[in-house]
C-alpha cells in the first residue's frame, strides 16, 4: 500500500491482529466493542476500548494511544455465533453453534475485568447456525430469539418468562430479526420472505419475495432515524448471497421501491458472513460485506432498479493484503463489520484471519 | 516446603521501575534496580528497607542482574551500590555494560547540573558502580557461586536486552526484563529453549493492549515526515538515541531512497554517535538481516543521515532532526505534554508554532507475546508484574487455563511463595538395583513412582542408595536384629500340644500357599514366626500363645499379621 495512494483513500487507517477470529462486534457503549471466538470449542468474549486517539479530536497528533485496550474478558464453552448488547444494562447475550441455550453475560464494572456468566435461556432447539438473536427495545431487558420462524419467541431476560411467540407454523430457517420499535420487529427468513410483528397483537405477516430463486440465502439490514421509530421512517434492504439487492418501505414491504444486482461473486460457503448495514448518519448510504476480502459502500439515492450495476463509493481492501492473507492458502473473508455510531465515516471490520480494521475513508466526490 | 520467594520493590501501584527480589535455594537476587522517572524525591528510588532496616546490601545479597539500559531498569544502580553500599557482584551483557554508564552519566547531568538536585549519585560513583559489573554472553552459564548458576538468553526490545535464567540445584527462575516477540528492523525476537523453569516472571504492563500494526505505525510516521518535508519544513524527532532511533534511521534511510527525497537528515552529536559506534561494536546483537547485509553495507552507516550542527539551524529549507530523547524537565518534554507557551530564561516568552505528534515505537510484549512466551519457556509457575491486579484477573484465568500453571500478580512491596517441588537426584548401587528387580513386580517405568527399600547415605555432596548390608560394611556397623513377640490367651480344654496341633491344622488350610513345620519340640513355624503354646499349672485351660517374628517387612505385610 503505498504512502500516496492511502493518503488519497483513507483519512485514517489503523490495522489490528486479534488473537481468534470474530464474527460479531457490538457496542456496548460511545468507544467499547464486543469481540468473541467462534472457532475452537473455548471461546473468549472481549470488551475492547477503541483507541483513543481517535476521539481526541483537534489534540489527536498528542495522543499515542493507537492501541485497542482489552477492558473486559470471560470464556464461552461453546463457539459464539451471535452476540448482542441490552441497552442500558451491562449485560450482553450470546447464543453458539452448540448449546441449546442462549447465555448471559454481565461484562462488569471498574472492579473486575472478568466477563461472567449470570444465566441462561433454554431453547427449544440447537442449531448448527446459532440461534438468531436481537434485544427487545422496552425497559425490562428482554431478547427475541429463534433459529426457525415457529420457534421466535420474546424472553424477558431476568425471569425467563416468555412475553410473546411468534404464532407462525413455519419451518423457515431465519436469517436475522430485529426491533423496529418498543412493540414492533421485523423477520427475514433464509429465502429472503420478511415478517413483520407487533408484541400487542399475536398475527405476524409475511411478505414473500416476487420470484424467490432457491440456493439463495439472505440477510437484511434495517435503517431507522431512532431506535423508537415509527415503521413510517424505516428502509429495509435485503441482500442475497449472489449479490442481489432490495431496499422496502415498512410502510409497504409487498413492493420494494428499489432492486438491484451488485457487481459480486456468489460463494454458498460465506453464506454465514453476508452483512448489510446502513450508515447510521450519512443518508442513505449502505455497506454490504461477506463475499470476499472487501466492504464495498454504496450510495443508494442514485440507485435506480433499471440501471446498471450500482458502483460503490468506497471499497476496503485491507482485509485482503494483509501480510496473513498473502502466506494463507485461503483469502480472507470479511466475517461482520460495524458503523461508528458518531463519527459519519468510520468502519470497523474483522475477517477470518483474525484481522480488526478501523478505517475512515475518503469520499473522492464530495470530500474535496 | 521448599519454596522460591518473589518480592517487587517498589512504593505503591506504580509500574515506573522495575526492582525484583528473589529468594531461592537460600540465595537472594535483585533482578533490575530501576529509577521511577516520575517523581523528584526518593520515591524514584526502590525501598531496600525490604532487604534490611540500615547499612549495607553486600550480605544480604548474593548477586544483581541487570536486563537492559534503559533507566526504569538499571537508573537506580549507582546509588544502591554506592549510597546505599553494595560490593557484590553485578551481571548484566556487555553492550548492556558499555551503554549504562553513558545513560547513567547524562541523566545525571540534567539532574544535578540543570535542575540543581543534591541527594543523587556523582560520575565517580558510576565509575565505581561499573567497576562491579561482570559482563554476561549469551547462552553461557556463569557460576556466580557453587550453587547459584545464571545464564543469559535474547530480548529483542533494546541492544543488549537479556531474559535471565537463575538457577540453584534444581530450582530455576526465569525473570524477562523487557521483551518483544516479533522482530523488527534492527532487533531479531525474543527467544527461550524449553527449560521448564518453576518460575517465569513478566512484565505485564501492556498485556491488555492490542497493538496496531508495525506497518500503520511507520506508514502514519512517514506520511507526517514527508508531507511536511515536502511543503519545505523542518522535522525534530526526539528520540533516545541509544533505542528506538536506529530503528527510525533505517526506517527512513529505506524510504529516503525509495523515494528518491534529497532532504537532509541530522540527528545530534554526542549520544547518536557513539551509538551508531556502539551498534557496529555489538553487531552480534542485531538482527540476522543487518547481520547478512554488514558484509556488503553497514546499516548504520547511513547516506541521508549525518550529524547536525548548530550553525545548521537558521537553514532555510526542509530537514528531519532527531535530536534525542526528551528528559522530563526539559524544553521537548513540556513541548511534548502540549504546552503552547515556554518561558526562557533571560529571554521572553516563546510561542510554540510547531505542530506536535507523539507516535511510540517502543518493543513490548501484548497479551500474545506473553502466551508465546509461556508457550516456550514452560514453567510450572507464571508471576506477572507491574500490572494493576483488578485488570489482569481475565489474563490471570486465561494463563491458568490454558497452560494448567497457577499464575501469581503481587503487589509492589508483597511476597509471593512459590512452593517448588524439586527433585533430588541420588545416585543407587547396581546391587540394590538388581535386587529390586528380582523382586518381581511391574518393570521401572518413568511415569510411575516405585516404592523401595534401601538405605540413604549423605557423605560430603554425594547422595548415595545402596542396600543395607552394604550400609552396614561401610558404616562398620554390625546388623541387629529385631524379634517381636506376641501373647494370644484363648480357652481350650485340650493339652498344650493338641491345642498347638489343632492350630497348625488350621494354619495348614488357611494359608496354603506358605511353608508350615511342625517341629517335634512344641513349635509351629509359618516362613520366620514362630508358634508356642504353654499354659500354667494353675489355669490349664487359659492357654498362652506366644508368637515371635523377625522384622521383615515384605513377609509381614503379607501375612497381615492380626
Amino acid at each position: 500500500m503505498g504512502i500516496s495512494s492511502l493518503k488519497a483513500r483513507y483519512k485514517d487507517l489503523h490495522v489490528f491482529q486479534l488473537e481468534h477470529p470474530t464474527k460479531v462486534i457490538e457496542w456496548t457503549g460511545d468507544k467499547n466493542i464486543c469481540v468473541a471466538g467462534y472457532t475452537g470449542s473455548r471461546s473468549e468474549i472481549l470488551e475492547l476500548l477503541l483507541p483513543l486517539k481517535l476521539y481526541a479530536g483537534e489534540n489527536q497528533g498528542l495522543c499515542a494511544e493507537r492501541d485497542f485496550k482489552v477492558q473486559h474478558g470471560g470464556f464461552s464453552e461453546e463457539p459464539i455465533e451471535s452476540l448482542i448488547h441490552i441497552s442500558g444494562t451491562r449485560c450482553v447475550v450470546t447464543s453458539g453453534s452448540s448449546s441449546s441455550t442462549l447465555q448471559i453475560w454481565d461484562i462488569g464494572g471498574d472492579d473486575s475485568d472478568v466477563i461472567k456468566r449470570t444465566g441462561v435461556i433454554n431453547l427449544k432447539s440447537t442449531s448448527v447456525k446459532g440461534c438468531k438473536i436481537a434485544p427487545g427495545l422496552t425497559d425490562e431487558p428482554a431478547v427475541l430469539h429463534g433459529s426457525c420462524i415457529s420457534e421466535v419467541q420474546l424472553t424477558e431476560i431476568a425471569t425467563g418468562r416468555v412475553l410473546y411467540t411468534v404464532a407462525k407454523e413455519s419451518s423457515d430457517s431465519v436469517s436475522g430479526l430485529q426491533f423496529v420499535n418498543a412493540c414492533v420487529f421485523l423477520i427475514c427468513a433464509s429465502d429472503g420472505t420478511l415478517f413483520m410483528g407487533d408484541t400487542r397483537d399475536p398475527s405476524t405477516c409475511h411478505y414473500p419475495l416476487e420470484d424467490s430463486k432457491s440456493g439463495l440465502h439472505w440477510a437484511f439490514g434495517l435503517r431507522s432515524d431512532s431506535s423508537q421509530s415509527e415503521p413510517s421512517g424505516c428502509t429495509v434492504a435485503r441482500l442475497s448471497s449472489s449479490g442481489h439487492m432490495l431496499l422496502s418501505d415498512l410502510r409497504n414491504l409487498q413492493s420494494p421501491f428499489c432492486q438491484t444486482q451488485l457487481n459480486v461473486q456468489h460463494d454458498a460457503s460465506k453464506n454465514d458472513f453476508l452483512n448489510v448495514s446502513w450508515a447510521p448518519v450519512l443518508d442513505r448510504c449502505l455497506s454490504v460485506s461477506g463475499f470476499d476480502g472487501t466492504v464495498h459502500i454504496y450510495n443508494t439515492i442514485n440507485w435506480s432498479t433499471e440501471g446498471q450495476s450500482p458502483q460503490p463509493v468506497f471499497s476496503h481492501r485491507g482485509h485482503e493484503m494483509s501480510d496473513e492473507a498473502k502466506y494463507s492458502g485461503s483469502p480472507p473473508v470479511v466475517t461482520t463489520h460495524s458503523w461508528h455510531q458518531s463519527r459519519p465515516k468510520t468502519i470497523l471490520s474483522v475477517a477470518t484471519d483474525g484481522s480488526l480494521h478501523v478505517w475512515d475513508w475518503v469520499d473522492k466526490i464530495t470530500d474535496r | 516446603m521448599p519454596d522460591i520467594k518473589v518480592t517487587p520493590l517498589g512504593a505503591g501501584q506504580d509500574v515506573g521501575r522495575s526492582c525484583i527480589l528473589v529468594s531461592i535455594g537460600g540465595k537472594n537476587i535483585m533482578l533490575d534496580c530501576g529509577m521511577h522517572m516520575g517523581y523528584n524525591d526518593d520515591r524514584r528510588f526502590p525501598d531496600f528497607s525490604y532487604i534490611t532496616q540500615n547499612g549495607r546490601l553486600t550480605e544480604f545479597l548474593d548477586c544483581v542482574i541487570i536486563s537492559h539500559f534503559h533507566l526504569d531498569h538499571c537508573g537506580a544502580l549507582p546509588y544502591m551500590s554506592e549510597m546505599v553500599g553494595y560490593d557484590g557482584p553485578i551481571y548484566m551483557t556487555h553492550p548492556t555494560k558499555a551503554i549504562c554508564p553513558i545513560l547513567l552519566e547524562d541523566f545525571r547531568k540534567i539532574t544535578v547540573d540543570k535542575k540543581g538536585e543534591t541527594n543523587f549519585f556523582t560520575s565517580q560513583m558510576i565509575k565505581d558502580c561499573m567497576k562491579k559489573v561482570v559482563p554476561l554472553n549469551l547462552h553461557q552459564t556463569v557460576q556466580v557461586d557453587e550453587e547459584l548458576e545464571i545464564k543469559a538468553y535474547y530480548a529483542g526490545h533494546v541492544l543488549g536486552a537479556a531474559m535471565v535464567q537463575i538457577k540453584v540445584g534444581s530450582e530455576s527462575v526465569v525473570y524477562t526484563g523487557d521483551y518483544n516477540m516479533t522482530p523488527d528492523r534492527h532487533l531479531g525476537a525474543a527467544w527461550i529453549d524449553k527449560c521448564r523453569p518453576d518460575l517465569l516472571i513478566s512484565e505485564s504492563t501492556y498485556a491488555t493492549t492490542i497493538r496496531d500494526s508495525k506497518r500503520c505505525r511507520e506508514r502514519d510516521f512517514l506520511k507526517k515526515v514527508h508531507e511536511t518535508v515536502e511543503r519545505g519544513g523542518k522535522v525534530l524527532i526526539p528520540v533516545f538515541a541509544l533505542g528506538r532511533a536506529q530503528e527510525l534511521c533505517i526506517l527512513l534511510e529505506t524510504f529516503w531512497e525509495r523515494m528518491n527525497l534529497k532532504a537532509p537528515i541530522y540527528f545530534s552529536t554526542g549520544l547518536t554517535e557513539k551509538a551508531n559506534h556502539y551498534y557496529k561494536l555489538f553487531i552480534t546483537w542485531t538482527n540476522q538481516k543487518i547481520r547478512k547485509t554488514f558484509v556488503q553495507r553497514n546499516m548504520f552507516e547511513f547516506k541521508h543521515i549525518k550529524a547536525f550542527d548548530r550553525s545548521y539551524a537558521d537553514n532555510p529549507g526542509p530537514m528531519v532532526i532527531m535530536p534525542g530523547y526528551c528528559v522530563q524537565g526539559t524544553v521537548g518534554h513540556k513541548i511534548l505534554n502540549g504546552q503552547k507557551k515556554l518561558e526562557m530564561e533571560g529571554r521572553a516568552t516563546l510561542d510554540v508554532k510547531l505542530q506536535v505528534e507523539y507516535m511510540s515505537f517502543s518493543a513490548h510484549a501484548d497479551a500474545k507475546g506473553i502466551m508465546q512466551l509461556i508457550r516456550m519457556a514452560e514453567p510450572r509457575n507464571m508471576l506477572l508484574v507491574h500490572g494493576e491486579a483488578k485488570k489482569m484477573e481475565f489474563l490471570k484465568d486465561k494463563i491458568e487455563q490454558e497452560f494448567s500453571i497457577s499464575c501469581y500478580m503481587p503487589a509492589n512491596g508483597e511476597t509471593t511463595s512459590i512452593v517448588t517441588n524439586p527433585s533430588v537426584p541420588v545416585d543407587i548401587s547396581l546391587n540394590l538395583l538388581k535386587r529390586e528387580m528380582a523382586l518381581g513386580g511391574p518393570l521401572p517405568d518413568a511415569k510411575r513412582p516405585r516404592t523401595m527399600h534401601g538405605t540413604l547415605i549423605m557423605k560430603d555432596n554425594s547422595l548415595r542408595l545402596v542396600s543395607p548390608e552394604q550400609a552396614l560394611k561401610e558404616l562398620g556397623l554390625s546388623e541387629h536384629q529385631l524379634r517381636f513377640t506376641c501373647r494370644v490367651q484363648l480357652h481350650d480344654p485340650h493339652s498344650d500340644n493338641d491345642t498347638l496341633g489343632r492350630i497348625y491344622t488350621h494354619l495348614k488350610s488357611v494359608l496354603k500357599t506358605y511353608s508350615i513345620q511342625h517341629v517335634p519340640d512344641g513349635t509351629v513355624i509359618v516362613e520366620s514366626i514362630v508358634i508356642k503354646v504353654t499354659s500354667s499349672a494353675e489355669e490349664p485351660n487359659l492357654k498362652v500363645i506366644l508368637l515371635s517374628w523377625s522384622y521383615q517387612v515384605n513377609k509381614c505385610d503379607e501375612l497381615n499379621l492380626n
